[in-house]
């Protein structure tokens, strides 16, 4: 341009020259020869005149010359500049584009223009998403409330109205927000949203520029994590619930593997242990996934010795579920298990040595080989022998209890009738029914109901029921036992018809040596033992165990048992008694369930 | 198989041998010998030649089940029915005795009323499979 600009000003210059030259050659000529031109001296010759206007008209073509020559450069400079700031503001989009999640919406917030990071970071592509209102993307503005468990929410209940509005009022709106990906995972940005008017000042378009800091916010509340699980005794495993593959593992975690924090990403659970089953592990976490329990444990064995571990779902900062399983080494404590185990043993021993004597000697007395009692004295030796025996069962039950806490592989579960199981009860209690004067009735129970469980501990479940039912139970009284089904379980029953268990003690009959007064004041002979041994049974068999009692009217206990899965269903066989008032009883039982549940 | 005559009785706790002594002799009506330990029985055993052994288990100095072992060592005594007597209830262990060879295992506190049958029914029974 600048050289442009010259030439136009040397090409001015030059005819400025030339046309100084021939007026300066006319005057000289007009000197010479010269008649005045409108009788002036000097003026009269033509061809000054000539000359005259030659310089006007050259100055003239010269200055226009320039005058475009100059215009032309001007335009040139114009244009040059306008594309250096075209490249420069391609250059700052570009940048932005690259940098930030980019999306215009209209006026009433549906969205114009995303750029590809915001395909990207969202998950949605720019077609699908055109169109759409942005509330999509807003945790509060969806029904489903899918919140993110994470405490460090910054605007976790904005609405995308509140933003919106606030943006058409003219102001900027900026600040951290947790935003919801197509897929539903949690995205957290920090976010600019301009607004832009037109001439009359009317709203039209939003312009939101983004960042992704997710992943900082993750490390963030990791590293906090972290710092608080490196410190714990127990082992903490985290994971991913589709891949398994490991995100986390605490020093305690670590040094059982031998690993480093960094060898640990990349592997998968299954690495931990030699002897893992992912079948097995997949059907062990099975109910934290169809959502029915919210904690699954395991006494397994490491190489490195017994283990327990118990495994949740835990919803990470990225709003992703992981398994959180944690370990903890049992060997100490199975260690202890067995001495006290051992101490149990020899405690039960130690003290049925003894009894055996007491016992033998006093029912060699009442016997009467030893020959004939006063009643008086008959009636003391009787006292004597009902508390050793009483004495001895306590000493039974605390060893089954002590057995049943210490080793689990001595309950095997097989395919069970519970229908046999309640025949066969009915008449191995039988005698002691007649004892008290009471009669167990079988109330109409089906061909087959089978479970998985163990036919002698259920005996030992039936007995303890039917004999406290028999306890408790006025003389010439009936007791009646019978299973019927409860949706997925079957259940097992003892009706009596006594004075009932008292409102003070519900919550505790299940516990150790919980022994009550009935409700009609008297207690009966008892360890205290019986319906814990009951509970730790029926819990075995993944079952439960509760009561319904209308004292002085009618008092049921009863267990469920999970059915065995492809049974047939409950066919009605025998019919010894018709069942009566079975749909106020049951509904009666379900109020009692939720209360002991 | 001859009949159930001689037994031999070997427990460390002497209330107990009083009770089993009334029970067997005086209700049972067997011939019975007693000792307080494993070392004691080892002499006395060859001479009584006793039917049936009954052994307690868990005695000081030999188990029971050690006697069993150095008795059946013993000509005189070998293959001689032996019951054991515990009060340890474990069922491992129990059946641990029994297919070893034990003919019967009783139960401490047994009935001294019902003892005598007991051991007969399983003296019988074992006739019986013979």
């Amino acid at each position: 341009m600048k050289l442009l600009n010259f030439f136009g000003i040397v090409i001015g210059a030059v005819i400025l020259g030339a046309a100084y030259l021939v007026s300066a050659a006319a005057l000289h000529h007009a000197q010479g020869t010269g008649t005045p031109l409108f009788g002036i001296e000097g003026l009269a010759d033509t061809t000054l005149l000539i000359a005259l206007i030659a310089v006007v008209v050259c100055f003239a073509v010269g200055w226009t010359a320039a005058y475009k020559i100059l215009k032309q450069s001007y335009r040139h400079s114009v244009q040059d500049l306008r594309q250096h700031f075209n490249s420069e503001i391609r250059l700052l989009d570009t940048a932005i584009d690259q940098h930030s999640i980019v999306s215009v919406i209209d006026r009433d917030g549906e969205f114009v223009k995303v750029n590809t990071n915001f395909e990207a970071a969202f998950g949605y592509s720019s077609k699908e998403i055109i169109g759409k209102s942005a509330s999509i993307l807003y945790l509060a503005d969806q029904k489903d409330g899918a919140m993110s468990n994470d405490p460090g929410d910054f605007h976790p209940a904005t609405t995308f109205s509140d933003v919106h509005n606030s943006v058409r009022e003219g102001q900027v709106w900026s600040g951290e927000q947790t935003l919801r990906r197509k897929n539903g995972d949690i995205i957290h940005v920090m976010s600019t949203i301009l607004p832009h008017f037109d001439k009359n000042g009317n709203h039209t378009q939003s312009v939101s520029l983004r960042t992704d800091i997710t992943q900082k916010r993750m490390t963030e509340s990791q590293r906090q994590l972290t710092r608080m699980l490196d410190e714990l005794q127990d082992e903490v495993f985290l994971y991913d619930v589709d891949t398994l593959r490991l995100s986390y593992m605490n020093k305690s975690a670590l040094a059982r593997c031998e690993w480093t924090a960094e060898e640990v990403l990349g592997r998968t659970i299954a690495d931990t242990a030699s002897n893992f089953s992912t079948p097995l592990f997949r059907a062990h976490v099975a109910p934290l996934m169809d959502g029915s329990r919210d904690v699954v444990s395991i006494e397994t064995k490491h190489e490195k010795g017994p283990v327990e571990v118990s495994t949740r779902i835990y919803t990470g900062p990225n709003g992703k579920p992981v398994f959180l399983s944690v370990l903890r080494d049992t060997s100490e404590r199975k260690k202890l298990k067995s001495v006290k185990m051992n101490t149990m043993a020899m405690v039960s021993h130690e003290l049925r040595t003894p009894l055996t004597s007491i016992k033998g000697a006093l029912r060699l007395l009442q016997s009467g080989v030893t020959g004939e009692l006063r009643p008086e004295v008959k009636s003391m030796i009787d006292i004597a022998s009902r508390n050793s025996d009483r004495l001895l069962h306590m000493v039974n039950d605390i060893l089954v209890l002590e057995k049943m806490n210490a080793n689990k592989d001595d309950f095997a579960l097989e395919e069970t009738d519970l229908a046999s199981l309640i025949q066969e009860a009915v008449s191995v209690n039988k005698g002691y029914g007649d004892e008290l004067g009471v009669t167990f009735l079988q109330d109409p129970i089906p061909v087959r109901a089978l479970v998985a469980g163990n036919g002698i501990r259920l005996m030992q479940v039936m007995t303890n029921l039917m004999s406290n039912a028999a306890k408790y139970s006025p003389k010439g009284g009936v007791v009646r036992v019978g299973v019927r089904r409860e949706g997925q379980f079957l259940r097992v029953y003892v009706t009596d018809n006594g004075p009932g268990v008292p409102e003070n003690a519900r919550a505790t009959i299940f516990d150790s040596f919980t022994q009550f007064s009935a409700a009609d004041g008297t207690t009966r002979p008892g360890t205290g033992l019986g319906l814990q041994i009951c509970k730790k049974i029926v819990a075995r068999h993944n079952g439960r165990i509760s009561f319904t009692s209308d004292p002085g009217v009618e008092t049921t206990f009863f267990f469920d048992l999970p059915r065995m899965a492809g049974a047939p269903d409950l066919t009605v066989v025998r019919s010894d008694s018709p069942s009566v008032r079975e749909d106020t009883k049951r509904h009666h039982e379900e109020t009692n369930m939720a209360s002991n549940g | 198989m001859s009949e159930l005559k001689k037994i031999l009785h070997v427990d460390d706790d002497q209330d107990i041998r009083t009770i089993a002594q009334m029970s067997l002799e005086m209700v049972g009506g067997f011939e019975l010998k007693q000792c307080a330990s494993g070392k004691e029985a080892l002499v006395v055993a060859p001479k009584f030649r006793p039917d049936l052994l009954l052994l307690d288990v868990m005695m000081p100095e030999m188990t029971g089940e050690q006697l069993w072992n150095k008795l059946m060592q013993m000509p005189e005594l070998a293959n001689t029915p032996t019951i054991f007597m515990t009060a340890k209830v474990e069922r491992s262990f129990l059946t641990h005795l029994l297919h070893d060879g034990a003919l019967a295992i009783v139960e401490k506190p047994f009935d001294p009323m019902e003892l005598s049958q007991e051991i007969l029914a399983a003296w019988n029974a074992r006739r019986q499979a013979a």
